[in-house]
């Protein structure tokens, strides 16, 4: 029996992602598949990765719910060379399948679509179990990819109407294709204003079935086709009785109870109609999946976790051949899909030196050269690390060993040092802020969208697991819909801070002039707190109110901030100040009817939802700032974008401009008002 | 329409209802076991045992409406209205052994509600043949509903079956088994289902 060599996307542990090298040999009565596509199931997928509650499974694990490609070990009934969908069939290049989990499918069939396969048989089973008729209207609760295809089979079959119902508009865009739908937030759904017999619920959250209960029309059915992540949870069971409801659990698992039950084989007459549907071009998901290159499998599970605009993703093995050779590595041996990306440093202060150590301490960046006007910080450093120095940003920008560079001086020269990197095309990772202020910024941002190269800012409170599980306990509905996040960042500086940083490895006075820092505890601590509330809340800030108090070193910079934001109906509260005795550092938290989670000092999360969950999900000790500078050199090399985005950036920018403003005026300020063209200047 | 109440019993074994009823009125409430029973309101005039017998046995008749063809049945709760379901339901849709299961909750309590979800096989079916008592019941909405597929469902009076002509047997007997209380009077443990009268009557 021959065996064959591929590659996988397989989970080492939780939350890591790694492709390695397959070698497998094909059982009596299994074809042999070299895969061109996979999919992925992204909110099962979602769950595994970050080992949410009842998503248990077992390490190394390989990831993905169905793929497509073609034969080359044929069985009977599939010849060679046809092309074939995988039932449930995992991300790797090569697959060994039994026939019951095979479905010839026409050349010209869009692969997405037919790898797709199981997805739409769990959509049909929810929508069979809900009594779906072709004639009446459909409601699904949730934007994901399970309910957009329950949605889009429902209008395959003939729906007059549909509504999709979701927490943010992150995923509006996915309805363009459907005139027959509408979107509706959870405010539209809570007025009940538009009622429909038959809800899919696909989110699995409390939230999720309050916003069902909503739309429902009285005597109608809810089917609950998103799977709960949590042991427990209230099921408004006095409304079900006086309402006449009917609330009806599905899972995939019991479609062959339910076949049973009917007398029929619903696996194959939803087959049948899936591939019918899908050939016919009256089906499509293709449009709502991002694909990725085996390389980016790292990237797609990162996005995945908390990117809320992803909705689908597939990854193309087209380019990877079932070849025979020597086996390289296993899923538990990593392998760098790339060479590292070479940066140059440029500034070689306090903060420089402590990302060039992380830059050579990371298996993703090389750090080649470094750059600082002062002779001595320059060499000092460079001899420390053994790489080049030099006292000219020119020389740096010239070399062309400098892939990238890592921006770490004061506030006020980012904006010349990045557009001129960017120029050039070197990459551009920015300490933060993005800009001493907001019209610097956004000249920034023009530039970065003009470059060929990639830019972002450094911001290592997104890469810490805690922030990563506390964002996802809020998706998954652990603590309710978000009341209020409030943070504190409550440190003391000695006069020597301002003038040398933490180490006194560089003496200026920049930090005290506002021109040149932008300002004291707001822009330079705060900011990061801002940042994890912008990118946890996933929406644009509406107002911002601040008051600020002068630092006793300099009256152009602030020592205090209270900083209130709105972020929809979720109202963060920050406060910042560099003078506190006996400091406690920072703090983080969110809560909601359902839960309360601290980020910071330490991991900690309470659920009524599950009581276990803050024993289950508890990160492991991490190394934020290397995982940022690793993600960026990753989306670098795999040509996506960052995940700090220069928008993100732009956007935090303008909630500290908008509190310096509130500050000064005294009055609420909104900062999308502040975000005007910059002017040429 | 019916109207429903809460009685609790206390420690001494008196009954006190969470919402003190009208005057001139008269709650029949469903005995059992719990510390929780429910019971509905009638004006307390001389028909009102014939009538709540009569409504006791719509409820039973809507409860067995609402579960689907072909299903087993099992019924929880200990007061009248279980009893009159085990009188109405065929002998082997309680004891058969195949097929899919419904349970129909007669008390309206979180934990019996949680106990009939817990217990039952994929595909099953809980009818709740009253209003809970409470307004939301934690359940393991994973474990149970999704996973097993269970579905939930209540009984409609607006849909149960028009009365049959035996009803006047089964109701003469719910009649024979009630027990009048008074406020302050124990509630006897074994009862069905009693009369509970809002005041002393003259």
């Amino acid at each position: 029996v021959a065996a064959y060599r591929g590659q996988h996307i397989c989970w080492p542990q939780p939350g890591e992602t790694a492709l390695a090298e397959l070698e497998l040999t094909p059982e009596p009565g299994q074809a042999v598949v070299e895969v061109t596509l996979s999919v992925s199931n992204p909110g099962t997928e979602r769950a595994r990765y970050l080992q949410l509650p009842n998503a248990s499974i077992g390490f190394p694990h390989v990831p993905g719910f169905g793929s497509v490609g073609r034969v080359v070990q044929p069985i009977a009934g599939l010849a060679a060379d046809d092309l074939v969908a995988i039932r449930c069939g995992p991300h790797q290049s090569v697959a060994a399948v039994a026939p019951q989990r095979l479905h010839r499918i026409a050349d010209g069939t869009e692969p997405v679509d037919a790898a797709l396969w199981q997805l739409g048989l769990i959509a049909m089973h929810g929508l069979g179990l809900g009594a779906f008729t072709p004639d009446e209207p459909l409601t699904v609760v949730g934007a994901g990819l399970i309910g957009a295809i329950a949605r889009r089979v429902a209008i395959a079959r003939g729906t007059p109407r549909c509504a999709v119902v979701a927490a943010s508009a992150a995923k509006r865009w996915t309805i363009s294709p459907e005139p027959q739908t509408k979107f509706l937030t959870t405010d539209d759904a809570a007025s009940g204003a538009e009622q429909h017999p038959l809800v899919i619920d696909a989110t699995g959250t409390a939230e999720g079935l309050a916003a069902a209960m909503a739309v429902v029309s009285d005597g109608g059915r809810i089917v609950l086709l998103g799977s709960p992540r949590c042991a427990a949870a209230a099921v408004p069971m006095r409304q079900i009785f006086d309402r006449k409801l009917r609330l009806i659990g599905a899972h995939i698992d019991t479609l062959p109870d339910w076949s049973a039950a009917l007398g029929a084989d619903l696996m194959a007459r939803y087959t049948e109609e899936f591939f019918a549907l899908v050939g016919s071009g009256r089906l499509t998901a293709a449009d709502l999946v991002t694909t990725y290159a085996p390389g980016q499998a790292e990237v797609l599970y990162r996005q995945l976790a908390a990117e809320r605009r992803l909705v689908g993703a597939a990854v193309d093995w087209s380019r990877v051949q079932a070849r025979p050779g020597p086996l390289l590595t296993s899923c538990r041996t990593r392998r760098e899909p790339w060479p590292p990306l070479r940066f140059g440093l440029v500034g070689c202060g306090d903060i420089g030196a402590e990302n060039a150590r992380t830059i050579t301490q990371s298996t993703g960046c090389r750090l080649v050269a470094c750059c600082d006007s002062d002779p001595s910080l320059a060499a000092g450093l460079a001899d420390d690390l053994a790489v080049r120095a030099t006292t000219s940003l020119a020389d740096l920008l010239s070399d062309p060993d400098v892939e990238a560079v890592i921006v770490a001086t004061p506030h006020d020269t980012h904006e010349p040092i990045a557009v001129d990197a960017l120029a050039v095309g070197k990459h551009v990772l920015l300490q933060k802020p993005l800009a001493a202020d907001l019209p610097a910024a956004q000249r920034i941002a023009r530039a970065a969208a003009d470059a060929s190269s990639a830019a972002s800012v450094l911001l290592p409170g997104r890469y810490s697991a805690a922030y990563r599980f506390a964002r996802q306990a809020w998706s998954e509905g652990l603590i309710g819909r978000p009341a209020a996040i409030v943070a504190t960042y409550l440190v003391n500086k000695n006069p020597s801070y301002y003038r040398g940083g933490y180490s006194q490895r560089a003496q200026s006075d920049w930090r005290l002039a506002r021109a040149r820092s932008g300002g004291g505890i707001l822009i330079m601590n705060l900011l990061h707190h801002l940042d994890l509330a912008h990118a946890m809340a996933g929406t644009a800030a509406d107002w911002v109110f601040a008051r600020t108090a002068p630092s006793a070193y300099s009256a152009e910079i602030e020592d205090f901030a209270s900083v209130m934001v709105g972020f929809g109906d979720v109202t963060a509260t920050f406060v910042g100040a560099a003078s506190v005795l006996e400091p406690p550092g920072e703090q983080f938290r969110v809560w909601g009817p359902q839960g309360h989670c601290v980020v910071l000092p330490a991991w900690q999360l309470s659920s009524r939802a599950d009581s276990d969950v803050g024993v289950r999900a508890r990160p492991e000790p991490d190394d934020p700032e290397m995982a940022a500078i690793d993600a960026f050199a990753s989306a670098v090399r795999s040509g996506v974008p960052p995940d700090v985005t220069i928008e993100d950036a732009l956007a935090v920018q303008a909630l500290v401009a908008a509190g310096y403003e509130s500050a000064r005026t005294g009055q609420p300020v909104d900062p999308q008002t502040l975000l005007q063209p910059a002017s040429a200047s | 329409v019916t109207t429903w109440t809460w009685v609790t019993r206390q420690a001494t074994g008196a009954g006190t209802h969470r919402v003190p009823p009208p005057a001139g009125s008269v709650a029949f409430v469903n005995g059992g076991t719990a510390a929780d029973l429910w019971g509905i309101m009638r004006p307390a005039d001389s028909g009102a045992g014939q009538q709540a017998a009569r409504q006791f046995l719509m409820l039973a008749r809507a409860a067995v409406a609402a579960v689907p063809d072909g299903h087993r049945v099992t019924v929880s709760g200990d007061g009248m209205l279980a009893y009159l379901l085990r009188r109405m339901l065929p002998e082997f849709t309680r004891t058969g052994s195949a097929g899919p299961v419904a349970v129909i909750e007669t008390t309206g309590l979180p934990a019996s509600i949680r106990e009939a979800t817990a217990k039952l096989p994929r595909l099953g079916h809980l009818v709740l043949a009253v209003p809970p008592r409470d307004a939301e019941t934690d359940l393991a909405t994973y474990a149970d509903l999704h996973v097993r597929g269970l579905t939930i469902s209540a009984a409609d009076e607006a849909s149960a079956p028009a009365a049959a002509g035996e009803d006047e047997a089964v109701v003469a007997e719910a009649l024979q088994l009630l027990v009048s209380v008074t406020p302050g009077m124990a509630i006897p443990g074994g009862a069905l289902w009693y009369a509970m009268y809002a005041e002393v009557p003259e």
